[in-house]
């Protein structure tokens, strides 16, 4: 089983950043203009979120598995909801390398695989190095193409 | 052979666009145009808003007809080709391999005029693919039986015996049309009365808002137990309402309903005002579901519908109705002779799943008895313990709902079943897996359980009523996963051993 790079944490600590301060300034924005209680609890608010959301990025990083299997790749994820997915190549219609502005700061990148299925439409696995993810997909595309194309549909 | 459509599309469309834009002409018209003729810049005499009316209704017939001028299709050999646009030009080839499902749609003036709207649907994307609007009777018929055997002819090509071999010998030879299942009235009307259509909620939420204003200022100054009364009162009207609305939409919508087999097509005929005719390849199944709602287990009905990639005439209604309502055992038959899955003896959750129900349940009730204790003393004081009377219900509840979920693998099939009010039986062939999905939310670690959701292309996937095996043991769980990729591996010849060493014929069939 692979781990994820686990400098993806700095990206999700960077939402749970975002979504603090979202948050704060809503409460702080609720408690100024109804005068009551202290403006200043927006930092307790933004400080408990943030934390809330820091160990959660950090579980999410450490539970993170992937692994390609003889014929399916195989995810484990979740933090309260662990799920794995089992993707057969067979099923596997493309593969994407993606990078968001975020992860390009961090110098990451992400692996996108779509089947025809209308659930796991889209299964990505974050937080790879440039390198791995084009390697991955490589990989990918060459297992699904060595299967058949019948997808199924 | 280029085609171009009914020339009668030019008034059916535009006539009610162009009413449209007449009407909002003549508003605008005049909206303008009184300000203006006050103001002097324009003579008291000019119908500003009918001139505009009669430009925008004249614009829109023309429209009509430059669209009608500018749509051209043939049906080639292996494509459907469309060439369309009044504007922005597009010319499409549908590839017939790959058209799921042909929909003739008449609505009542349709009928009398002749003409009908055919929906070409394929995998992916959620709308229809394709719309002829509006073509001959003779035509939509014509174009629905040309798909039919050019697809057949495609399919037959690289490997003619083993295509005919699983289909059937004599299902090839001859292609007339067999009554497979017929709505006689009983029945229509029965299946009226048992099943609910879920669209008919939407109306309430439209007329609820309308109703209220007029109801609650009457009800001022009346005391608790007439309100309490005229509560209880008033939901069961409404409910009776929505049941009687949902039978008579369903009575409208599946008059006359017939399904008949030509080929290896199932075909579907019905609706009283407007009527549908579709057509289900069926090699495009995805899951067959076959559903009974608390009242129609009462009688010992059940029915049937198949699922597809495409996006239905009716996408509310979830599914291609096979079989609105059959005794069961029937529909079981009948559904065999469709896939043939053999017994479904169905593995329970895990016990620990029922103590969960339980638990849930004693929650919500404990929820609801506190609400009441809250009502009862901010608001008025009234018996609010009676409300824990609730919790004799918990235990049954739970039960039902444990006793009403499944699994289980018959040959070449993942069956799962769940619901207890309306329970469905989802039935998956092996090859038709896309992904297997194994979830275990925080709570169901906590019993040791899990739920594994099967993937399929099916349309319906989208409202997240698929084939789920829910809270069953972790170790039933994981091993349910192991078997599904498996079996999807050796249905399409591909076992896990010999990897993609063998390229097996079973594929061809299913494509």
């Amino acid at each position: 089983m692979e781990r994820i790079n686990p400098r993806i944490q700095l990206n999700w600590g960077l939402q749970a950043l975002v979504v603090g301060v979202l948050l704060g300034a809503a409460v702080f924005g609720g408690l100024f203009f109804s005068d009551r209680g202290q403006p200043s609890y927006a930092v307790v608010v933004f400080g408990l979120v943030f934390l809330v959301l820091l160990v959660h990025a950090h579980l999410r990083y450490r539970i993170w598995r992937f692994e390609v299997q003889d014929d399916a790749l195989f995810l484990h994820r979740g933090v309260l909801t662990r799920i794995r997915t089992v993707v057969p190549f067979v099923r596997v219609q493309h593969v994407d390398t993606q990078r968001n502005p975020l992860e390009r700061m961090v110098g990451l990148s992400r692996v996108v695989v779509y089947t025809a299925g209308s659930r796991g439409a889209d299964v990505t696995i974050p937080g790879l190095r440039p390198e791995r993810a084009e390697a991955l997909r490589e990989q990918l595309r060459t297992l699904a193409g060595e299967h058949d194309p019948d997808d199924g549909v | 052979m280029v085609s171009k459509l009914h020339p009668l599309s030019i008034p059916i469309r535009g006539g009610g666009r162009a009413l449209g834009l007449a009407i909002a002409g003549s508003v605008l018209g005049s909206m303008v145009g009184e300000p203006l003729k006050a103001a002097g810049y324009l003579p008291v005499w000019v119908p500003l808003g009918a001139i505009l009316a009669v430009l925008l209704g004249l614009g829109a017939i023309l429209y009509e007809g430059l669209r009608y001028r500018h749509f051209r299709y043939r049906l080639a050999e292996e494509t459907l080709n469309i060439d369309s646009g009044v504007l922005f030009r597009r010319e499409r080839e549908i590839p017939l391999a790959r058209v799921q499902n042909v929909d003739i749609t008449r609505s009542i003036l349709q009928r009398a005029l002749g003409v009908a709207a055919v929906g070409i649907e394929t995998a992916g994307g959620s709308s229809t693919e394709a719309t002829l609007e509006y073509v001959s009777r003779t035509e939509a018929t014509r174009l629905q039986e040309g798909i039919r055997t050019r697809k057949r002819d495609l399919d037959r090509g690289p490997s003619e015996t083993e295509t005919s071999a699983a289909t059937g010998s004599e299902a090839f030879q001859a292609d007339e049309s067999t009554v497979l299942f017929e709505l006689d009235d009983e029945s229509l009307v029965l299946y009226s009365l048992l099943s609910f259509d879920p669209r008919v909620l939407s109306l309430l939420f439209v007329f609820l808002p309308m109703i209220a204003p007029f109801v609650s200022p009457s009800l001022s100054g009346t005391g608790p137990a007439v309100i309490l009364l005229l509560g209880i009162g008033g939901l069961f009207i409404a409910g009776l309402g929505v049941w009687l609305l949902s039978a008579f939409s369903r009575f409208v919508n599946y008059y006359g309903f017939k399904l008949h087999r030509v080929g290896s097509e199932l075909r579907y005929e019905r609706g009283l005002l407007q009527r549908y005719d579709g057509s289900i390849p069926e090699e495009k199944i995805q899951t067959i579901v076959i559903e009974e709602n608390f009242l129609m287990r009462m009688f010992g009905y059940a029915s049937l519908s198949v699922e597809t990639a495409g996006y239905g005439p009716d996408a509310a209604d979830e599914t291609d109705s096979a079989v609105p309502l059959a005794k069961r055992e029937a529909l079981l038959e009948f559904a065999r002779d469709v896939e043939s899955f053999g017994d479904l003896s169905f593995e329970r959750p895990a016990p620990e799943a029922k103590r969960r129900y339980q638990f849930r349940y004693s929650l919500a009730v404990t929820v609801l008895v506190a609400i009441a204790f809250g009502a009862s003393s901010l608001i008025r004081p009234f018996p609010w313990y009676a409300v824990a009377i609730l919790y004799a219900a918990v235990p049954t509840a739970a039960q039902k709902k444990y006793d009403h979920r499944g699994w289980c693998l018959p040959e070449g099939y993942i069956a799962t079943r769940n619901g207890f009010w309306r329970q469905k039986i989802h039935v998956v062939p092996n090859d038709r897996v896309q992904t297997v999905i194994d979830r275990r939310t925080i709570f169901q670690r906590r019993w040791g359980i899990g739920t594994v959701i099967i993937d399929t292309a099916s349309s319906s996937g989208f409202t997240g009523l698929e084939a789920q095996a829910i809270d069953i043991p972790v170790e039933r769980a994981s091993s349910l996963r192991l078997a599904v990729t498996e079996r999807l591996l050796t249905s399409l010849g591909l076992g896990t051993i010999e990897s993609s060493a063998t390229e097996s014929s079973t594929e061809s069939e299913r494509f």
